[in-house]
C-alpha cells in the first residue's frame, strides 16, 4: 500500500457513493414492491380462508336446520331453543349445539342465534333464524346468516 | 488487477463487469411486465371467491322467498288465492298483525343485500281435461284451469362482473283440504 501513489489509491475500482446510493434505492424499490405484493397475497389468503370457513359454517347450518325443521312433525321454539322431533338446537359457548354436539366448524364463533316465528297459522311453523358469527382467529371478520324455513304439511286430513 | 475501470479478474475466470443503470432499468421493466401479466390472474381468482359468496347469498334469498310463499299457501288456501291473485310479489313481514306474520307485497323487490332483486310469481295451472297432467302454454280446448293448484316461482337476479345472473325455483302447490 505504501508504494501506491495517493492519486491512484483513491481512484481504485470500488463503487462510488452515488453508485451505492442508486443501487440501494433501486434494490429497496424492488424489495418494497415484492414485499407489499407478498403481504397483499398473504392477507388475501387469510381473508379467503375466513370467507371459506364462514361459507362452510353457513352451508352446514342451512342444510341441517332446513331439513330438520321442514320435515318435523312436532316443533317447538322458545327464545333461542328450537326442538324439532326431539332434536334440540341451541346456542352455548359460541357454538350451535345439536343434542349436545356442536354443528359449526372450529374457528367460527356464534354470537347470536335468534329465532322469530312469522307463521301464518299455528299449525305450520315458519321460522326466521338469524345467526351472527365471527372468526375466532380474526374477530373483526363477521358474517350473518338469515334463513327462513317453513314446516311442511306432511299429514292431510280428509274432511 | 486493472485499476482504470470497474472490472476484475479472479483466478482463471472470465472478467465480469458490474451492471449499468440501463441494464438494471431494463431488468426492472421486464420484471414489471411479468408481474403485470400475473396480477390479472390473481385478481380473477380473488373476484371468483367473491362471486361464490354471491351464489350462496342468492340461494338463501331464494329459499326465503319460497318458504314464505309456501307457508302462506299451505296455511290457508282460500285466503291465499283470494289475497294473492296471479301476479308478481315479494315476501315481507306484516307488522299490523300481532304476532307479526309473513305476507306477500305486490311487485318485485330490489336492493337486497345491496345487490339482489327478488320476485315471487303466483301463476295458474292448466291441466289436461282427460289425464290431469299439467299443460304448458295456452290453456286451449280439452284443458282446464285448475283452481286447486298454483305454481310458485321465485327468481333472484343480480349483476356480476357486468353480466346478469339469475337463479329460479318453482314449486307446485295444491289445495289438500279438498
Amino acid at each position: 500500500m505504501k508504494n501506491i501513489p495517493v492519486r491512484e489509491r483513491f481512484t481504485s475500482n470500488g463503487f462510488t457513493l452515488i453508485e451505492l446510493l442508486v443501487a440501494i434505492s433501486l434494490s429497496s424499490m424492488v424489495f418494497i414492491l415484492v414485499g407489499s405484493f407478498m403481504a397483499f397475497l398473504i392477507n388475501r389468503n387469510s381473508r379467503s380462508e375466513t370467507t371459506e370457513l364462514f361459507e362452510q359454517a353457513k352451508n352446514d347450518l342451512v342444510q341441517e336446520m332446513s331439513n330438520s325443521i321442514k320435515w318435523a312433525k312436532n316443533l317447538s321454539i322458545s327464545g333461542n331453543h328450537v326442538v324439532a322431533d326431539g332434536v334440540n338446537y341451541t346456542l352455548a359457548d359460541g357454538r350451535i349445539i345439536k343434542n349436545g354436539q356442536p354443528i359449526v366448524p372450529d374457528g367460527v364463533t356464534i354470537n347470536s342465534f335468534e329465532v322469530t316465528d312469522y307463521s301464518v297459522t299455528s299449525d305450520l311453523y315458519s321460522l326466521q333464524i338469524r345467526i351472527e358469527m365471527q372468526s375466532t382467529q380474526h374477530p373483526l371478520s363477521k358474517d350473518e346468516l338469515k334463513l327462513v324455513v317453513s314446516q311442511r304439511l306432511t299429514e292431510v286430513q280428509s274432511e | 488487477m486493472k485499476r482504470n475501470k470497474i472490472s476484475w479478474k479472479k483466478g482463471g475466470e472470465k472478467s465480469h463487469r458490474a451492471f449499468t443503470l440501463i441494464e438494471v432499468l431494463v431488468a426492472m421493466a421486464v420484471m414489471l411486465i411479468v408481474v403485470a401479466t400475473i396480477l390479472p390472474t390473481v385478481s380473477w381468482l380473488i373476484s371468483r371467491s367473491a362471486y361464490l359468496k354471491y351464489d350462496a347469498q342468492a340461494g338463501v334469498l331464494l329459499q326465503e322467498g319460497m318458504e314464505v310463499a309456501y307457508n302462506l299457501a299451505a296455511a290457508d288456501w282460500d285466503n291465499f288465492t283470494t289475497s294473492f291473485p296471479d301476479g308478481v310479489y315479494h315476501p315481507a313481514v306484516d307488522v299490523t298483525t300481532e304476532p307479526n306474520m309473513w305476507t306477500l307485497v305486490f311487485g318485485p323487490e330490489s336492493g337486497l343485500e345491496a345487490r339482489f332483486e327478488r320476485q315471487v310469481s303466483v301463476s295458474p295451472v292448466c291441466r289436461d281435461g282427460a289425464t290431469g297432467g299439467i299443460v304448458a302454454g295456452e290453456c286451449g280446448s280439452g284443458s282446464v284451469w285448475d283452481s286447486a293448484s298454483k305454481l310458485l316461482t321465485v327468481s333472484i337476479k343480480w349483476q356480476e362482473n357486468q353480466s346478469d345472473k339469475e337463479i329460479n325455483s318453482t314449486l307446485l302447490v295444491t289445495d289438500f283440504s279438498r
